[in-house]
């Protein structure tokens, strides 16, 4: 695939899932039976819902946004600026998460044993676990202490609880698969040569990050992705403000211009990054 | 024969058995309602919940429902994405091939979880089949593009090639040389899909769209953090039921990774939500 | 301790390796010597231990594999191969190797000038700017016209030939004193194999290196070498190992003149035959990129019972040639007349094509999830033969290329790859065909399962009047068998002669 190609599809992508996103919130249902229930038995409520909160035309929907307009929640607040706050507190958990991953993944390319064994097992089975599974054990382990010690939860440890619930279980993929590629890598025949000239076994597993970091792009955006499905569950279930929190607001009230203002920036941020996946890959020379 | 060893000559009977379990639990013991919240007996060795109905009976068996409604909507999930894909391998389908990896590029941009959200607040209808037939709307297309993937380079083998010009039709080359080369690729991709519908029946319950008293670990895990300090069981067993759910779906791909080698060509895999 | 003269670079004495799961010996009680200065060839059918030899005395064996016994004396100091710190410090700097598959040798992510600068980076404290001029002079010393674009590509961008000059040259940069060098021109075209083994002349001349090079290829063997170790079964044979020069006669010459026999009725007629490949882009989205002229304006007949060899470098056409001639690649102008008719393109051919191919690689021309018999019995099943008969048919057919009837129920990972070819061949024979084309059949075979290969072609062409296309870039597999040979060269045709 060609740099062309693949601008095009990340394009084509934003737009095709705002669409989509669009056409499942503003166009099949009415808004005003989801959003009023039994109030939705009385047309002048319903006129006045419609007033307040009809949706607007697509063309419309895409001019507001490219001046940044997302439109007003079902409380009267501008999406951007509830995105904006939500966000603002859920960007550090997702650094610290992403940060740690990276580390995990450079310590595994460095540590992995040579042979497939528990660290791999244990990657692949907590890669597999749905995303909310993490934070409910986070709840068990807090709650359980509490009850048991009466202990207060502080700032610093319900972050790491929170950190530690969004990134397991991306963060065990990209170990996993970094466990995965190193090991078929050591066993390459370039490997194989640079220990034909003398590189100990520390360097060699040092240059073959070069190789892990190109093999694992792809990856990224699954990560990312992941990390975005576990903070969805992650903040609600530990009772914190941001993103996911936001988004499962969205759902559960069934807030159209909210649920398109999420799904406008979640899709723009994988975007990001398979734009930054595009970036390594072609700098390492590799098929797109 | 060991057991063992039966279990995983036959890994489709391996995975209808517990829901089965489950299934003949909850019927043995789901008689008449006992008295709510009523503590440990013989009787209730997990007590009851707040409905009257034994923990331990209702979450097994909503652990085997979950089972049986992921093998059904998977299955349903691939068949149409082996078809999809063979119609995009095809020669003079490389439009329909973009056709089938913008969509799949469409779908991955938002977690399949919050598609599925917004598809149950957005259709109206049974959950089952709404959540069934978004999950399978939103599925089908990465599944497609996956499947087409393999596909693709089987249909470059040599042995391949051979077989057409023996003059083997499509559906012979399709059912006796891309299906069977490609289960080293689609057993382990079926579980995948398997773990991502089950999740994401959980999920629906997790966030609170579902019924209280519907037979559903999501719900059972919710209900479980809010009862945690008086009946910290229902939390603790919905917990343990994901893992061992999980824990066995990895067994079984274990299993089918040792019966159908990839010689390294599949790697580890998210639930994809 | 100082080095005398007729002091040996490397000797080796007593080398074993047995696989450590089953305890058998892989190569048993090797001892030889190199000199400095010296090419020394180690000879031997595949499988005999040459490679493994090799890998042994570097160190660089792969479990189960391990060093049993022997000792190595380097320069005059004694080297355990077993182990890694002292030969961490040996290699690349006095012990070096190059391998057989320049394209998988080298690492695809980072450019070559980078990789060429490992043994500077590992065992010398040179700084950047000078580790890159030492790069770029010793790619200038190995032929590159332009040592500044090698030193930026990466593997991808670069030829067989390219790639295994840029493995010399890491390999040498440090002058080590012995060079193991395994088949390094196998996986390369005849031109590229002439610059390598050139090369090694001249590392030898220029820096009194001593070199063992591995080959299954006599004639090369004794065109390059002072002296030829044979092996065979882990085993050195008994001899002096000299070389008997046989200056008059040419290593790869077209040499037997082939007796008639064979019908000369037209079969296949190709004219004006061209093909161009399009890379790069979505269809659909994506912009082509290159247009690449694979063949253009191929002209030849073919006779019915005739061997036709089709030779050429790496990337002459000959591959698109032959699967144009079966249909399997649309070419873009032309035709192809068999039999008086036009060959069908595969999508448009109902039935059995006419023309069968046999690939190069025998372990992946096979299904390996169904039975020999099966996959034999797939064009007749085709036509609607009835099971009884199509497998009367399948077990005749294994028998006429040597394969006894209970191959009929083996899987295609029971049997060895001239066994694999053999079934391919019964298989394409199934069906009938007027025409064979044969896409270097011997390739991943060893020289006597391909010889034995090539006589089967050869009997099968006269006891069924089977037209074959024999496409090769080894000159001695087309010169053994072929009536005539056609060369390419940059997808045109440049000769036809007579053997």
């Amino acid at each position: 695939m060609d740099v062309r190609s693949a601008l095009v599809i990340t394009i084509l992508s934003i737009l095709g899932a705002h669409a989509l996103a669009y056409l499942l919130v503003g166009v099949l249902p009415d808004a005003a039976v989801i959003s009023l229930g039994l109030e939705s038995a009385r047309s002048e409520v319903v006129a006045a819902f419609h007033a307040d909160h009809g949706i607007r035309p697509y063309s419309q929907v895409i001019a507001d946004a490219a001046h940044l307009d997302l439109g007003t929640t079902l409380d009267g607040i501008p999406v951007s600026k509830e995105l904006g706050h939500a966000l603002a507190s859920s960007f550090p958990r997702l650094v610290i998460a992403g940060l740690a991953i990276v580390l995990a993944s450079v310590v595994t390319a460095i540590l992995a044993p040579a042979r497939s064994g528990a660290l791999d097992r244990a990657a692949s089975f907590l890669a597999f676990l749905p995303p909310y599974v993490m934070p409910f054990l986070g709840v068990l382990v807090v709650l359980s202490v509490q009850a048991a010690f009466g202990v207060v939860i502080t700032d610093g440890l319900s972050l790491l609880i929170t950190v530690t619930a969004i990134a397991i279980v991306p963060g065990a993929l990209i170990v996993a698969q970094t466990a995965s590629i190193t090991r078929r890598n050591l066993e390459s025949d370039f490997a194989r040569t640079l220990i034909a000239v003398g590189a100990p076994a520390l360097y060699q597993r040092v240059r073959l990050l070069h190789n892990v970091a190109a093999e694992i792009t792809p990856s990224l955006e699954k990560m990312f992705t992941g990390m975005m499905a576990a903070l969805l569950f992650a903040e609600p279930i530990l009772g914190l403000s941001g993103f996911g929190t936001a988004a499962v607001r969205a759902v559960r009230r069934s807030d159209p211009d909210l649920l398109l203002g999420v799904t406008l920036v979640l899709a723009g941020s994988v975007a990001v990054f398979r734009l930054f996946a595009l970036v390594v890959r072609r700098h390492y020379g590799l098929r797109l | 024969m060991s057991k063992v060893e039966i279990l995983e000559r036959n890994v489709w009977v391996a995975l209808l058995l517990p829901l089965l379990a489950g299934l003949g639990l909850y019927l043995a013991f789901s008689g008449e309602a006992g008295m709510p919240w009523a503590s440990f007996s013989l009787r209730h060795p997990l007590g009851t919940d707040e409905f009257g109905r034994d923990v331990f009976a209702t979450i097994l068996a909503a652990t085997g429902l979950s089972l049986f409604k992921g093998v059904l909507v998977t299955s349903v999930t691939l068949a149409f994405s082996v078809i999809v894909a063979e119609v995009v391998t095809l020669p003079r389908t490389a439009s329909f091939a973009t056709v089938i990896r913008v969509g799949a590029s469409i779908v991955e941009s938002v977690p399949v979880v919050l598609w599925v959200f917004i598809a149950l607040i957005a259709v109206p209808g049974p959950r089952l089949v709404v959540v069934g037939l978004a999950f399978m709307v939103v599925v089908l297309p990465i599944a497609a593009h996956v499947l087409a993937g393999e596909f693709s380079r089987l249909r470059q083998a040599l042995y391949v090639e051979a077989a057409y010009l023996a003059g083997a039709g499509e559906l012979r080359v399709l059912a006796r040389y891309i299906l069977p080369n490609a289960k080293a690729v689609l057993m382990p991709f079926a579980l995948q899909v398997l773990g991502a519908a089950i999740a994401v029946d959980g999920a629906i319950g997790v966030i609170g769209l579902g019924n209280r008293s519907d037979l559903d670990l999501g719900i059972f895990l919710l209900r479980g953090k809010e009862s945690f300090f008086q009946h910290p069981q229902v939390l603790v067993l919905a917990l343990l039921m994901y893992l061992v759910v999980y824990g066995y779906l990895l067994w079984l791909g274990s299993v089918a990774g040792r019966r159908w080698p990839s010689g390294g060509k599949v790697e580890p895999e998210m639930t994809g939500l | 301790m100082k080095r005398t003269v007729d002091e040996a670079a490397i000797s080796v004495k007593g080398l074993g390796v047995q696989d450590a799961r089953t305890g058998v010996s892989i190569i048993d009680e090797v001892s030889f010597e190199l000199r400095p200065g010296e090419i020394v060839s180690l000879l031997g059918p595949s499988g005999s231990g040459k490679s493994t030899t090799a890998l042994a005395v570097m160190g660089l064996l792969r479990p189960p594999l391990l060093v049993s016994s022997g000792t190595a004396v380097l320069g005059g100091e004694k080297i355990d191969v077993n182990d890694p710190v002292q030969l961490s410090a040996v290699r690349g700097r006095r012990l070096s190797m190059i391998f057989q598959d320049p394209f998988s040798s080298l690492n695809p992510v980072l450019p070559c000038g980078v990789q060429a600068e490992e043994p500077l980076r590992i065992h010398t404290d040179v700084g950047g700017r000078q580790r890159r001029e030492r790069v770029l002079d010793r790619f200038r010393e190995v032929g590159f016209d332009e040592p500044d674009r090698i030193y930026r590509s990466l593997p991808s961008q670069l030829s067989g030939g390219q790639l295994q000059r840029v493995m010399l040259a890491m390999a040498t940069i440090l002058g080590p004193t012995v060079l193991l060098a395994d088949e390094p021109t196998t996986a390369l075209d005849p031109e590229a194999q002439e610059g390598i083994l050139g090369l090694l002349a001249k590392m030898r001349e220029r820096h009194g290196m001593a070199i063992l090079l591995i080959t299954h290829d006599l004639d090369l063997a004794r065109t390059v070498s002072d002296r030829v170790l044979r092996m065979q079964d882990g085993r050195l044979l008994e001899g002096d190992g000299q070389v008997e020069r046989h200056q008059d006669k040419a290593p790869t010459g077209v040499r037997r003149v082939m007796s008639g026999g064979a019908s000369r009725a037209p079969l296949l007629s190709v004219r004006g035959l061209s093909k161009t490949f399009v890379r790069g882009g979505i269809p659909g989205i994506g912009r082509r990129r290159r247009c690449v002229k694979t063949l253009a304006d191929i002209d030849f007949d073919l006779a019915r019972g005739e061997i036709l060899g089709i030779i050429g470098p790496s990337g002459s056409g000959k591959t698109t040639l032959g699967r144009c001639i079966s249909g399997l690649t649309t070419p873009d102008q032309g035709e192809i007349i068999l039999e008086g008719k036009p060959v069908d393109a595969k999508g448009k051919r109902r039935g059995a094509s006419p023309v069968q191919m046999v690939y190069q690689n025998p372990y992946a021309s096979l299904n390996p999830v169904m039975r020999i018999g099966e996959s034999v019995e797939e064009g007749p099943r085709a036509e609607g033969m009835p099971s009884g008969e199509r497998r009367e048919l399948a077990v005749r057919l294994l028998k006429q290329v040597g394969l006894s009837p209970d191959f009929y129920s083996r899987l295609p990972g029971e049997l060895s790859g001239g066994e694999r070819q053999r079934a391919v061949i019964a298989r394409a024979l199934a069906t009938e065909p007027r025409l064979l084309v044969a896409d270097e059949p011997t390739a991943s075979l060893d020289v006597q399962t391909g010889i034995q290969v090539l006589d089967l072609l050869k009997r099968l062409t006269h006891e069924i009047g089977l037209g074959v296309l024999l496409i090769s870039h080894d000159r001695k597999t087309i010169a053994r068998v072929s009536d005539r040979v056609m060369a390419l060269h940059d997808g045109k045709l440049v000769a036809v002669t007579t053997v």
